[in-house]
């Protein structure tokens, strides 16, 4: 049953990486953005609700209703300053262009939170926290039952909007075909504006889980580089393998955790990041390479 | 209808359009002829907003469209059918169909205009749930202009209609084109490499060359020219 305990873990910690991973992915797919600050965000959101919960005892997952849009206006503004003049740029100088800039965003966040919060760790400690659901003898918390149902909703609730909303379909028609969609009466400079902000607000759904466990300035690349690892299983511009490929990492980690270690989590999860990119480099959940 | 006033278009630092100057006729079908690289695609796209002139002008029905977001042109009731179809091709027809539907006068009358394309192409209505890229090259031609036509244009630009299309598929296209032109009173403005196509739809011809009006006049008088045959059809003026 210990075996069993480990796989639930498992899936708990690979619906995170699917919630930090997914905004990642959307800005990744649908503009050509690599903003790698993603992780930074999820952390910045995270110290949202610590801060929520400390001053005023909001619940992370009530605070939502603060972080999300906050997040979407942060999303906005990065992109309206800093990345809305990399559409000039064919596809390949956009992605390098904009890996560097958030890269700078990466240590400038991290700067930002060890200055306004200092470098310790913070948690945020609700009532439920150590509360568990038993089924049988397998033990699952409650926040971690939380995460899975987050993770579910969100990832299937972006992929509704895309494909079944006329808003939605706009920002998937742009992604496809920029100048075809504007040639239909699509506004694209608002349609990509509303998309990269609602990217950077679906950080806010990391952020709040996040501040269940640990949030420290630091926290951020380590997030991004869950996000990459499942970018590169999904496939780029796969929004629905984003889910699978977490659970995926989840998953092997534990196992990994199970048969060899703790220490071995981040090894486990780099070396199925290398088999993939050798044998299956267009990602495990699309069905033909990308054009 | 349409009034384009000695343009000069550009891709980059390279000049491909000098001082066009057009009049298209709201009713009837006008066609723009030319060799590949004369430029009559740019000035479809300048028309369509993509490119914008640095010089001269472009009214329709009196308002100047020139300066508009290719996105608001849509609106004043011109619509493009794209070089190479440019599909949403992850999308189903019908969503391709919808995505030509999304200014807010095209939304309000969305049913309606679907009932009327799928009825000008019926084998759009079989293919409804199907991706666009799996649909053959006249069908992406037809579903191409049907999605055009979902904006409820009075000015249809089509770029290179026949492009990788095969003759019987081109003729019953344009024989389509031409019908919706008498029967709706939709303007149509072609511009084309298949200069004997193109003549034969039209009522109106210009023809373009290295980014210059050469000539113009009735399609039907254009065809018999010399200057046509000769450049185009490699006959000798006899």
């Amino acid at each position: 049953m210990e075996f069993a305990q480990y796989i639930t873990y498992g899936v708990i910690n690979g619906s995170l990486y699917a919630l930090v991973a997914i905004g990642l992915a959307l800005i990744m797919g649908i503009m050509g953005i690599f903003n790698i600050a993603q992780g930074s965000l999820a952390m910045i959101a995270g110290y949202g609700s610590v801060l929520f919960f400390q001053h005023l005892k909001i619940d992370p997952f009530v605070s939502l209703v603060f972080t999300l849009p906050a997040m979407f206006l942060i999303g906005v503004f990065m992109y309206l300053t800093m990345f809305m003049s990399m559409n000039k740029y064919d596809s390949g100088q956009k992605l390098r262009n904009s890996m560097l800039v958030s890269f700078g965003l990466v240590l400038i966040m991290e700067t930002l939170a060890t200055i306004l919060w200092t470098a310790n760790e913070r948690t945020v400690t609700v009532a439920y926290s150590g509360a568990v659901l038993a089924v049988g003898d397998l033990r699952i918390p409650y926040t971690g039952l939380a995460t899975i149902v987050l993770a579910i909703g969100v990832i299937f609730g972006l992929h509704f909007f895309l494909k079944h909303t006329t808003f939605g379909k706009s920002i998937w028609a742009v992604s496809q075909d920029h100048d075809c969609a504007m040639l239909m009466g699509v506004n694209v400079r608002r349609t990509t504006l509303a998309a990269f902000g609602i990217g950077v607000a679906i950080s806010a759904f990391a952020g709040a889980v996040v501040s269940l466990h640990t949030v420290s300035p630091a926290i951020g690349i380590d997030w991004t580089n869950k996000a990459l690892i499942l970018i590169v299983l999904a496939g780029v511009g796969s929004i629905n393998g984003i889910l699978f490929a977490g659970l995926l990492l989840g998953i092997v980690e534990a196992l990994g955790v199970y048969l060899v270690g703790v220490h071995y989590t981040g090894v486990v999860g780099l070396l199925i990041f290398i088999i993939v990119l050798m044998f299956r480099p267009q990602g495990l959940f699309v069905r033909k390479a990308g054009v | 209808m349409l009034e384009i006033t000695g343009i000069d278009v550009f891709h980059g630092d390279l000049q491909a359009v000098w001082d066009v100057s057009l009049s298209i006729e709201g009713k009837g079908i006008t066609t723009l002829i030319g060799s590949n690289g004369s430029g009559k695609s740019t000035v479809l796209s300048t028309i369509a907003g993509l490119l914008k002139p640095v010089k001269g002008s472009i009214t329709f029905d009196g308002v100047r469209i020139d300066t508009m977001p290719a996105h608001k042109i849509v609106e004043t009731g011109i619509a493009m059918v794209p070089e190479g179809r440019r599909l949403f091709r992850e999308m189903t027809v019908l969503d391709n169909l919808e995505m030509g539907a999304i200014t807010k006068r095209a939304r309000q009358k969305k049913n309606e205009t679907m009932a009327w394309v799928l009825d000008v192409f019926p084998i759009l209505k079989e293919r409804a749930r199907q991706r666009a890229d799996t649909l053959s090259g006249g069908e992406q031609q037809m579903l191409a202009i049907g999605r055009s036509l979902m904006s409820q244009p009075r000015l249809l630009l089509v770029d290179e209609l026949s492009l990788g299309l095969a003759p019987v598929v081109v003729q019953k296209i344009s024989h389509i084109l031409d019908e919706i032109n008498k029967t709706r009173g939709i303007g149509i403005f072609l511009v084309e490499q298949n200069v004997v196509m193109a003549l034969e739809l039209a009522d109106t011809g210009h023809i373009i060359e290295n980014g210059c009006i050469v000539g113009s006049g009735k399609a039907s008088e254009l065809l018999a020219s010399d200057q046509v045959r000769q450049a185009y059809l490699g006959m000798d003026g006899e």
